[in-house]
């Protein structure tokens, strides 16, 4: 596994002063040379201090090894399953389905083992919501799979019912399985307007 | 040179005031970028479940259009319930069950994202894409699709998100992005 961080300073800061630089910040980039169980992202320093941003975006490529399932996203090593909520609306075929509850954190995106997915990566993208903020975090994720005669297309809201900052992400299997080599995971942190002129 | 910038960010303490009058405005929005997108985390001192945001635009320096020159429509879910509609020539675009009320815990807002496409184009009209979601109370929840038109070919540079309840609670943030092309 190979987990690439930027803790270089800030683009937004020149010569010590704020200025209006990219809006998107690529934080973190993990991609698994073989089958690996989780993957943890925290906040460090410079360009990877997350308590900056106001919102991350994480976008996952994924399969699981063992079992059909997906990648689950848990905060600040909260593994309550009371405090993660979800809504979500999703499609296989010509078949859709929705539902509600509470679930092990947010699901980033659904997926199946690689001997059926074989060369095809499942692919999600999330938001979260005002991180920094003592709002419960919200959550925002899309999602699509085309698997061997089947697949799922849908998005999923999510709530973690937590006020404090995140400052760090578990990227974990539903199941607890390993995710399958070649996965790849990107964090980004977005910025506000940093100056008024 | 920047691909996304963020043009503007609001975030806002308490406000209350009449029904539709009072709205987060973005002005002088350069022609610059390929496309817009908001960002919204929205919450109403209203003692409601879910309210809407509504959306208007404005060009060539003016007011943002009241005229019945917007179309809305919307899928969703709450709970296992499915949700859809669409409202035409409004005076609005108007993103339903988006905002979260004074029901809800004071730490519950809204998540809402709106894509608006090719803004500066001055041969199509301006259609937005949204997504939304939102959780109250155990009952109350969304997970939202929306999509938008305002009738005018005209380069957008205002944008007027007002909601349909008292104003705004403390804490309701908005940043506007521009994305560029190559």
């Amino acid at each position: 596994m190979t987990t690439t961080t930027n803790t270089a300073t800030p683009d937004y800061i020149v010569d010590g002063v704020l200025t209006d630089g990219e809006a998107w910040v690529p934080l973190k980039t993990t991609i698994l040379g073989s089958d690996t169980v989780g993957v943890t992202w925290t906040s460090s320093t410079g360009a990877n201090d997350w308590s900056q941003y106001m919102d991350l975006i994480v976008i996952g490529y994924s399969q699981s090894t063992t079992t059909a399932n997906g990648v689950i996203m848990q905060f600040n090593n909260d593994t309550t399953v009371a405090n993660y909520e979800y809504q979500d609306f999703y499609s296989s075929g010509s078949a859709y389905a929705q539902g509600s509850g509470t679930t092990k954190g947010f699901y980033l995106l659904w997926s199946d083992k690689h001997a059926t997915q074989n060369n095809t990566y499942a692919a999600g993208i999330g938001r979260i919501y005002d991180i920094n903020s003592g709002k419960y975090k919200m959550g925002i994720q899309r999602f699509a799979d085309s698997r061997s005669a089947s697949g799922y297309v849908g998005t999923e809201v999510s709530c973690w019912t937590k006020q404090e900052a995140i400052s760090e992400i578990d990227l974990i299997d539903y199941n607890g399985n390993a995710f399958a080599a070649g996965s790849r995971y990107d964090l980004f942190g977005v910025l506000p307007r940093m100056v008024t002129a | 040179m920047a691909i996304v910038e963020a043009i503007a960010t609001a975030y806002l303490e308490e406000g209350v005031e009449p029904n539709d009058t009072f709205g987060v405005e973005f002005t002088g929005i350069p022609a610059t970028y390929e496309n817009l997108r908001l960002i919204v985390s929205p919450r109403s001192p209203n003692n409601t479940d879910a309210g809407h945001l509504h959306i208007q635009f404005g060009t060539g320096g003016g007011a943002v259009d009241t005229g019945a020159n917007y179309d809305s429509h919307y899928q969703g879910v709450s709970g296992t319930t499915i949700l859809g509609g669409s409202l035409l020539n409004s005076g609005k675009i108007i993103l339903y069950d988006v905002v979260t009320g004074r029901k809800a815990l004071a730490e519950r807002f809204g998540a809402v994202e709106i894509l608006i496409s090719d803004y500066a184009n001055t041969n199509k009209n301006t259609t937005t894409m949204g997504w939304c979601g939102l959780r109250t109370t155990s009952a109350s929840k969304r997970n939202m699709q929306y999509g938008g038109c305002w009738d005018n070919t005209a380069a957008v540079d205002r944008i007027k998100i007002i909601p349909n309840t008292d104003g705004y609670a403390r804490g309701t943030s908005y940043t506007l992005y521009g994305e560029k092309s190559s």
